[in-house]
């Protein structure tokens, strides 16, 4: 476990851990074919902060799925942590993510017969590391819900459950992390607690942050800030 | 390794979530409805098989023309298996000049090793067991001969060179089998004494039969011993199975229904194992998208789950074999005091098709749609609205199908009875769907449809097409198999019982002189024997078909046939048909046919022969050779108890020839003795009483027929989980819906009323389906299965329909009523 303070040792300043060239993605829809992402370019270098904002349906979750290899584009190439997602099928994208991703989506995604311990522990699980429980109880503890652990995640609030799955994100101490309107299901207060131990954490162990989000104050906070419009990506 | 403590672990969180409660409750029912039939079928088997080994006197059978071999006798020894003899011949016995044909048997020890010989004092007495074999200088004698040479209990009589006393009378004689009108009146005595008679010489007609009883593997190895080597040392063998025909239906029909009660109960726990594990992938379907962002791969994601649905399937396996062992446990201690002898303890064999029918039931109905779960788009995380994609149903139809194909053939091991059960469930399921679709239309352009009330809950079904089809299907596959087993079973049950009525003929007369005819049938008109039906009888042994020499050797691969070429068949002649003697092939002769030498032959009999319309049969009657082509085949029901016959011919061709006249007709108890005085006056004829025979055969029937009853009423209990279960599959849905309602305002009447219209709406439909499904099945069953005439029984719709509207509307609202206790926001929070 890292101290707080103590910088990760596999951070790579100035090294693109993200790229996204020309992304374009349609989908076939009732009235044709319809344009989602429109030649989307991106880079993203290791330790960077990212926000992505922009309109509900403007395709920014759409961009994310894709930047995480979670889908693939109807056109461009995508290269995460230096492997290209086009061209390699889901289990190749799936092992590529494994111990060196993290998500945080908007409604929270704990497996509800899990407790908050074990969701926190499930990535270490399949990352195949040691110790998954001492760690998962250590990462509780530093956000402040140890005495949350045995609880099922319908047994908590809200900002609790985003909590867990904070920590969940970082178990792994991922290289890169997306996140999905980590603070939109969350009211003001708690969102502001959720998005400052996020930042924490990320400060803790170097992770590059790619968040997608509404919420102004947060994207604010990042680095970088890019706008989608109508499926297209513009500097903000 | 990290696969199996990944999955040990989610099985423990399984566990203590009860996420797969329902699936693995379904399937501890499927394997223990499964496993109790199995143990309890295989016992009530056993002790029918018992009970139709009397026949035999023993389980097994030796017999021969000559001693029976000493390697035999050893074998049997070897393998600690029970052994007695007999020897059987025809001899003459002498009492003051007056001479009498007699069969002759003699018995050692222990006969007979199955069921128990009978013996009186007087003819139609009281009768006793005997307990054991007459004693050295002993002998009984058939209560025939009571009324032939005068005799009684106490009398002497001399047989061969030796002088024997008559201490009984010989009222019942198990193993009695075999054509019983050729044979002479019996006498029985020790077969030590048979020596002293002098009777057995080289030369002599002695059929020697070594009776066998004992554990089924010891006789199972002993006949695997023997039938290599039947030919060589010139013996036959003979289990029960080819025991007297009546009983083999008997016992062929009981087995059936047996079977078909498994087969309900292979069908009930499938479909509660399918509702489950839709519910299942479902709700696995997050998880999968979850874990898979994470990095697991898609057969880390799938085998994890399949090994988790295997280990509860060996968990819910094994404890339900438990529960079947315990619930067969009881049902034997029902059923023990209806056998004679004590119920034989199961096999292990159900504990293992327990256990294989709770894998195959799993992979059948349970694995294609958990299957899917590798196919959930890992998008999923981002957006719930990306669900997993249902099976092909193609996929999902045939892994059924193969799955119950498997279960079935194996259970009932019958394909007729296995295709039959498939056919009536794939044609419930098509109607079900078709009718579920037809519904959903006329439901669309319902009228005035209102969001609240009765209207919102016949909607809802319209809303939840899909499920509302799987769960019509479910419930309608249940409702059908209740029908089945409450009303078809009844029908089935009586119209099998109906054929050996109360009055089924109990006496036979036979040896009539066709001139005597007419007087015994007025004698027995006073008897109050109205309609006693005389019919000619020749004897005759068949000799060619189309001309070509036969012989008893051409059909040495089926023991039967070999024996009924062997020696006479009954034949018989008529100018019309019966009506109980349906002809199935050709046509019964009309007109100038009569005139023709033409023969109607029993179906069975045709088969075994391989003969069919237009062969030639050759019989060989009293020195001369009666020809004829097979004009018509007939189907005869053996165990009527009424006189039959294999081959009927025109009298054309058959009148000519010297008959003795045969009748059976049906005499209270109480008046056989009255017979004695039709014995004098034509002391020719032979009266036989089969009461006793008619009595096992109706007591094997009535005991059959409990035990199905029994086996059917833990089916019943199954069904009654299955349709639960159903309802509680989509419980949680239906609990979040009516909550939301009442979130916006519904009252508590409304939401009541809506899932009161809902659930009954659906029990009436899947009502109307079973009923018309289990009529058909039951048809079906009845005409092809077992051979019986069915009448549609229109109280099948009106109870179909009531317990599907009553029954799935109580169970529907009991299981989703919490919602109107709860708080919905409590219901909406989860």
């Amino acid at each position: 476990m890292l101290q707080p303070g103590e910088r990760i040792t596999n951070h790579l300043p100035a090294e693109a851990v993200l790229t996204a060239k020309h992304v374009s993605k349609t989908v076939a829809g009732p009235g044709g074919e319809l344009t989602i992402l429109d030649c989307v370019d991106l880079e993203i270098s290791a330790g960077e902060v990212v926000a992505i904002t922009g309109p509900s349906g403007s395709g920014k979750s759409t961009l994310l799925g894709i930047l995480a290899g979670l889908d693939l584009p109807s056109e461009g190439a995508v290269q995460l942590l230096g492997h290209a997602l086009v061209g390699s099928d889901e289990d190749e994208r799936a092992a590529i993510r494994a111990g060196k991703v993290g998500f945080v989506f908007q409604s929270f995604q704990l497996l509800p017969s899990f407790t908050a311990l074990e969701n926190v522990m499930l990535p270490m699980e399949l990352a195949g590391l040691p110790n998954t429980r001492q760690q998962a109880q250590d990462i509780l503890q530093r956000i402040g819900l140890m005495d949350r652990a045995a609880h099922y995640p319908a047994q908590l609030s809200g900002g609790e459950q985003q909590r867990v799955a904070l920590a969940r994100a970082f178990a792994v101490k991922p290289r890169i992390l997306f996140a999905d309107e980590p603070t939109g299901n969350l009211d003001g207060a708690t969102g502001a607690r959720v998005v400052q131990q996020m930042f924490d954490l990320r400060d803790e162990l170097g992770t590059t942050l790619v968040l997608v989000t509404h919420d102004a104050q947060l994207a604010s906070r990042c680095d970088k800030r890019y706008e989608m419009i109508s499926g297209r990506l513009m500097a903000a | 390794m990290r696969v199996l403590r990944f999955v040990w672990q989610a099985i423990q969180r399984d566990w203590k979530s009860g996420e797969l409660g329902v699936l693995g409750l379904a399937l501890v029912v499927a394997v223990a409805s499964v496993t109790s039939v199995g143990f309890f079928t295989d016992r009530v088997s056993k002790a029918m098989q018992l009970q139709a080994s009397t026949l035999l006197a023993a389980d097994l059978l030796v017999s021969s023309s000559e001693p029976i071999p000493s390697e035999i006798i050893q074998k049997a020894d070897e393998l600690g298996l029970l052994t007695a003899e007999t020897r059987e011949f025809p001899s003459v016995i002498v009492k003051d000049d007056e001479t009498q044909l007699v069969g002759v048997k003699a018995v050692s020890e222990y006969y007979p090793l199955r069921g128990q010989l009978s013996l009186t004092d007087q003819p139609f007495g009281d009768e006793r067991p005997a307990g054991k074999v007459p004693e050295s200088g002993n002998i009984w004698i058939d209560p025939r001969l009571v009324g032939l040479l005068d005799l009684t209990v106490g009398d002497t009589l001399q047989l061969g060179q030796r002088e024997f006393t008559v201490s009984a009378l010989l009222a019942f004689e198990p193993d009695r089998g075999g054509n019983m009108f050729s044979f002479a009146p019996r006498v029985m005595f020790h077969l030590g004494d048979l020596e002293s008679t002098g009777l057995v010489t080289f030369a002599s007609r002695v059929a020697y039969h070594f009776l066998l009883a004992g554990d089924a593997p010891q006789l199972a190895t002993f006949s695997r011993w023997l039938e290599p080597r039947k030919g060589a040392l010139n013996v036959s063998l003979n289990d029960v199975s080819n025991a007297r025909p009546e009983m083999r239906v008997a016992l062929e029909r009981s087995q059936s229904f047996l079977g078909l009660a498994a087969l309900v109960a292979v069908i009930l726990s499938g479909a509660a194992v399918a509702v489950s594990a839709q519910g299942f992938s479902t709700k696995q379907a997050t998880a999968a998208a979850v874990m898979r962002s994470f990095g697991a791969s898609r057969h880390f994601v799938l085998l994890t789950v399949c090994l988790r649905l295997l280990v509860i399937a060996m968990f819910a396996s094994l404890l339900g074999s438990g529960i079947g062992f315990l619930v067969q446990q009881l049902l034997t201690d029902m059923m023990s005091n209806l056998f004679v002898m004590s119920i034989p303890p199961p096999s292990l064999t159900p504990l293992l098709a327990g256990l294989l029918t709770g894998f195959i039931t799993l992979v059948g109905f349970a694995l294609p749609p958990v299957v899917r779960v590798r196919q959930v788009p890992v998008m999923r995380v981002l957006r719930d609205d990306l669900g997993i994609t249902p099976p092909s149903a193609w996929i999902v139809t045939l892994a059924v199908l193969a799955a119950i194909g498997i279960l079935m053939v194996w259970q009932a091991n019958s394909f007729v009875l296995a295709a039959l059960v498939i056919t009536g469930s794939v044609g419930a399921l098509v109607a079900l769907g078709i009718t579920g679709f037809v519904l959903m239309l006329l439901l669309k352009r319902f009228p005035g449809s209102s969001l609240t009330g009765w209207r919102f809950g016949l909607t809802s079904l319209v809303r939840r097409s899909q499920g509302s089809t799987l769960q019509m299907a479910a419930f309608g596959l249940g409702l059908m198999a209740l029908l089945l087993l409450s009303i078809v079973r009844v029908d089935v049950l009586n119209a099998w019982q109906r054929e050996l009525p109360d009055d089924a003929p109990n006496v036979f007369i036979v040896n009539i002189k066709p001139e005597d005819a007419e007087h015994v049938k007025a004698y027995l008109a006073g008897l109050g024997v109205e309609m006693a039906e005389l019919y000619p009888m020749i004897r005759g042994r068949l000799v060619a078909i189309n001309d070509q020499p036969v012989a008893g050797e051409d059909y040495s691969s089926d023991p039967e046939t070999e024996r009924l070429v062997s020696r006479e068949f009954n034949l018989s002649y008529a100018d019309k048909p019966r009506e109980d003697n349906p002809v199935i092939e050709g046509e019964w002769w009309r007109g100038d046919d009569r005139m023709k030498s033409l023969f109607s032959v029993e179906k069975d009999i045709a088969e075994r022969l391989g003969v069919g319309l237009g062969d030639r049969l050759t019989f060989r009657v009293a020195g001369d050779e009666v020809s004829a082509v097979i004009n018509n085949i007939r189907e005869v029901q053996w165990d009527s108890f009424r006189v039959n016959f294999f081959v009927v011919g025109t009298p054309a061709a058959m009148e000519a020839y010297p008959a003795t006249v045969i009748t059976s007709f049906y005499l209270d108890k109480s008046r056989q003795g009255e017979l004695a005085a039709l014995i004098k006056t034509f002391p020719g004829i032979t009266v036989i009483d089969v009461d006793a025979l008619i009595q096992r055969v109706k007591g094997m029937m009535d005991r059959a027929a409990s035990s199905v009853e029994y086996v059917f009423l833990f089916t019943l209990v199954a069904g009654i989980v299955v349709l639960l279960a159903a309802v509680q599959a989509s419980r949680g849905e239906r609990v979040k819906e009516a909550a939301l309602l009442r979130a916006l305002g519904a009252g508590r009447y409304k939401i009541l009323q809506s899932l009161v219209a809902e659930f009954a709406l659906l029990g009436l439909i899947a009502g109307l389906l079973g009923a018309t499904a289990a009529g058909g099945i039951g048809w079906l069953l009845s005409d092809q299965v077992f051979h019986l005439k069915y009448d549609f029984n229109p109280s099948l719709w009106i109870v179909g329909v009531s317990a599907g509207v009553v029954g799935i509307g109580i169970a529907g609202v009991m299981a989703t009523r919490s919602v109107l206790a709860v708080s919905p926001l409590q219901s909406l929070k989860k």
